[in-house]
């Protein structure tokens, strides 16, 4: 299945660009995801945790950056994993596009994904899992901007490997501690 | 198929439920209420969760009462419950309306309301109630307790703000002015079936004219939303057709529904137009 969707970062897109290469900073904000060895520059091997309703799936793969192209400020993303426990397995060729907009920079993504397995029967239909992705990609810029506003987009923030949802979980609890 | 194989845990008391609930949420826990979406996902080996908390024997989830202008509604409180009106007024008639569009008898005996909520699924009747009347959830862990609108719980296709060591205690519903009309409409293939699209309308006549509109949307989006392009479109007009179609139009025009080969997003849109017209004209 094909779909789009479309990112804002407060940032322009030389630094844009800058911040969204520097994968194992990036890895922290993607929700759920955890980087676990970076193989070379452009491959990194991971795991994405996935929760949909009573399915919570886990799956373990790797990214490679396949086209960088650093003039016209977009990148290509293959990516494959599959899920220990033998429920599926995903395919996914992910291009991304910077470009100038109001606030900074407006990233288009299009994503290509295919699902094999038990997993590819689940959701009625590809529906269900686009609203996910797209779900996702909302969080991972929540995220993102969550990081630029804390350190800035030159800052060191550390890299560790830590659960995008932990953080999410975290923000949304103070933010909803704020509201009452 | 039979399950993979889980830890089942049946806690007595709130407190016990959320401590084991925070001890097993890491290690793929899941909390077991009516079961009628987590089992045969289980049986099906989707959902593979290592502990299951079963709350069907914690005391005070079965709540099902009116407190401080609300109708509140434990974990336990099944959909075969709102069968019969819980509360007097058109609270209590608009939810054993949908009672009735919520899958089959049997489902409705076991399936809870908040069960429906915290699965999140698009095409669930409850979802677009709470969504639509502006239901407050109240999510609680070992961490402490916190209250969420909808707009906040609801944050896509089976995905809520809840966390894994959160258990949804109850939801509470706004009683609705004794005067407020409603109107629910559901279009699925077969009786009981997911519904593609749904529309529940809400409103007040004050000198013939609406007010406090309300108009929500389910089952089209990846969540269940009230859609403010409509409801401004009836507030303070004389409820007719002209203006419903109007109001029927901008529901349309403003979901970007979900697209799939089954149901391409043309399809689901006209289907909330429709919808939200007969929600409408059904609540006049």
């Amino acid at each position: 299945m094909e779909f789009d969707d479309t990112l804002d970062v407060p940032l322009p897109p030389a630094e844009a660009w800058t911040l969204l290469l520097d994968i194992e900073r990036i890895a922290t904000c993607i929700p759920g995801a955890e980087l676990t060895e970076v193989v070379d520059e452009r491959t990194y091997k991971g795991k994405v945790a996935v929760r949909i309703g009573p399915v919570a799936l886990s799956l373990v793969g790797q990214a490679r950056l396949e086209e960088i192209d650093a003039e016209r400020h977009r990148v290509s993303v293959k990516a494959h994993g599959s899920d220990p426990k033998g429920r599926g397995s995903t395919e996914a060729m992910i291009r991304f596009n910077l470009e100038p907009a109001a606030g900074g920079t407006r990233v288009a993504i299009h994503s290509d994904v295919k699902l094999a397995g038990a997993i590819a029967q689940y959701g009625r239909g590809s529906g269900m899992i686009q609203s996910v992705a797209s779900q996702l990609i909302g969080q991972f810029g929540d995220n993102l901007k969550a990081r630029i506003a804390a350190g800035g987009a030159g800052g060191q923030g550390a890299a560790k490997p830590i659960s995008g949802l932990t953080v999410l979980g975290k923000a949304a609890w103070e933010s909803l501690g704020k509201k009452r | 198929m039979k399950p993979a194989p889980f830890d089942y845990h049946a806690p007595k008391t709130l407190d016990e439920a959320l401590a084991m609930l925070a001890r097993v949420a890491p290690l793929e826990g899941r909390v077991l209420a009516g079961g009628q979406s987590l089992v045969p996902a289980m049986a099906l080996r989707l959902a593979q969760p290592a502990h299951l908390v079963d709350i069907n024997g914690v005391q005070g989830l079965d709540r099902l009462e009116r407190d401080a202008g609300d109708l509140v509604i434990g974990a336990r409180v099944r959909h075969a419950a709102f069968h019969r009106r819980v509360t007097d007024g058109p609270l209590g008639a608009l939810l054993a309306q949908v009672a009735r569009h919520v899958a089959h008898y049997p489902i409705r005996t076991r399936g809870t309301f908040c069960g429906s909520l915290a699965n999140a699924d698009p095409a669930s009747e409850w979802c677009v109630v709470a969504a639509t009347l502006d239901a407050r959830m109240v999510a609680k862990s070992a961490r402490g307790t916190r209250t969420l609108s909808a707009a906040d719980f609801f944050q896509g296709a089976m995905t809520t703000a809840l966390a894994a060591d959160e258990l949804l205690a109850e939801a509470r519903l706004p009683e609705l002015a004794p005067d407020t009309r409603f109107g629910f409409q559901e279009f699925s293939r077969r009786a009981g079936d997911f519904a593609i699209a749904m529309a529940l309308a809400t409103f007040r006549l004050e000198k013939g004219v609406m007010v406090q509109a309300r108009l929500g949307v389910g089952g089209v989006e990846g969540r269940p939303r009230r859609i403010p392009e409509a409801e401004s479109l009836l507030e303070g007009k004389r409820p007719g057709q002209e203006t419903f179609r109007a109001a029927a139009d901008a529901a349309a025009r403003s979901v970007a529904p979900l697209d799939d080969s089954r149901y391409p997003a043309a399809y689901r849109r006209d289907l909330a137009r429709a919808m939200t017209r007969r929600a409408l004209e059904e609540a006049a």
